[in-house]
């Protein structure tokens, strides 16, 4: 932990901690731009069946990856 | 929201070529492979440094931590692909709407009349818009120093002639009505 040591805060962190404030911060940012994308698509993006089929891949697959992210950091846990 | 004048026709909808917007994602794809090659080199010594892994976990430190860098990858490609998709040039029978879209927030939207257009130039920028039939058309407008760039598109002569085919039309309508006016 010697890169984090002089880091307020994340060095009281141990490392499950700090994974999770990464998939946190992680699911924030795309949390956050998803809606954004959304608005913009919805909003200005000619609707057609092309664009919904397009935002629900972009949904799917980012939470799968989260999804098995999260999972690996349980298991990372259960073995810690 | 583009609002279209009343009987106004969409002629013609402009994107930038697929080729185009894929090289741009090519760094995506690189830097998705990255972490697995590095992975395969043995380059993950650091992060013994800022996780304690024991052998029997570091595979699931990694899968997870690979699994954040994705999601971040993932979410870019999008913004990137938005970009691409928002970004349009449509001309319709009397006038061209440029839609600009620059990043997730920035959205810019010029509009000019068809009769306005003085100029029009055709750039083939690179060997691939030779290959994939794709480049720039530089427009130029009466009064005004400022060109108009519709950036990568694809078969770009024919949207020139597209374009220059609309104007005609309309500049025959706006002489058509000229000349019923002044019989009046």
């Amino acid at each position: 932990m010697t890169l984090l040591q002089n880091i307020p805060f994340l060095n009281t962190l141990n490392s499950i901690q700090l994974l999770w404030l990464l998939w946190i911060v992680t699911f924030l940012i795309f949390l956050i731009l998803s809606m954004v994308l959304s608005y913009q698509w919805r909003h200005y993006g000619v609707q057609n069946s092309n664009l919904r089929f397009g935002e629900f891949i972009y949904y799917i697959i980012a939470i799968i990856i989260l999804g098995f992210s999260a999972l690996a950091i349980l298991i990372y846990n259960a073995h810690f | 929201m583009i609002t279209y004048d009343k009987g106004e026709q969409i002629k013609y909808i402009a994107r930038r070529h697929k080729v185009a917007f894929f090289i741009e994602t090519i760094f995506l794809i690189i830097a998705a492979l990255l972490p697995y090659l590095a992975y395969l080199h043995g380059l993950n010594f650091w992060l013994f440094d800022i996780f304690t892994p024991s052998v029997t976990n570091i595979f699931f430190l990694l899968l997870s931590l690979y699994g954040i860098w994705l999601t971040l990858l993932w979410v870019i490609f999008f913004i990137a692909w938005s970009d691409y998709y928002l970004d349009i040039w449509i001309i319709t029978d009397g006038r061209v709407i440029d839609v600009k879209q620059k990043g997730v927030f920035h959205r810019e939207i010029n509009t000019f009349r068809l009769d306005k257009i003085t100029d029009m130039i055709l750039v083939e920028k690179n060997w691939l818009g030779k290959i994939f039939n794709y480049g720039d058309i530089h427009v130029t407008l009466a009064g005004q120093v400022h060109k108009f760039i519709i950036a990568e598109v694809p078969e770009p002569e024919k949207v020139k002639e597209q374009v220059i085919n609309e104007q005609r039309a309309s500049l025959e309508r706006l002489k058509s009505t000229v000349q019923f006016e002044e019989g009046k």
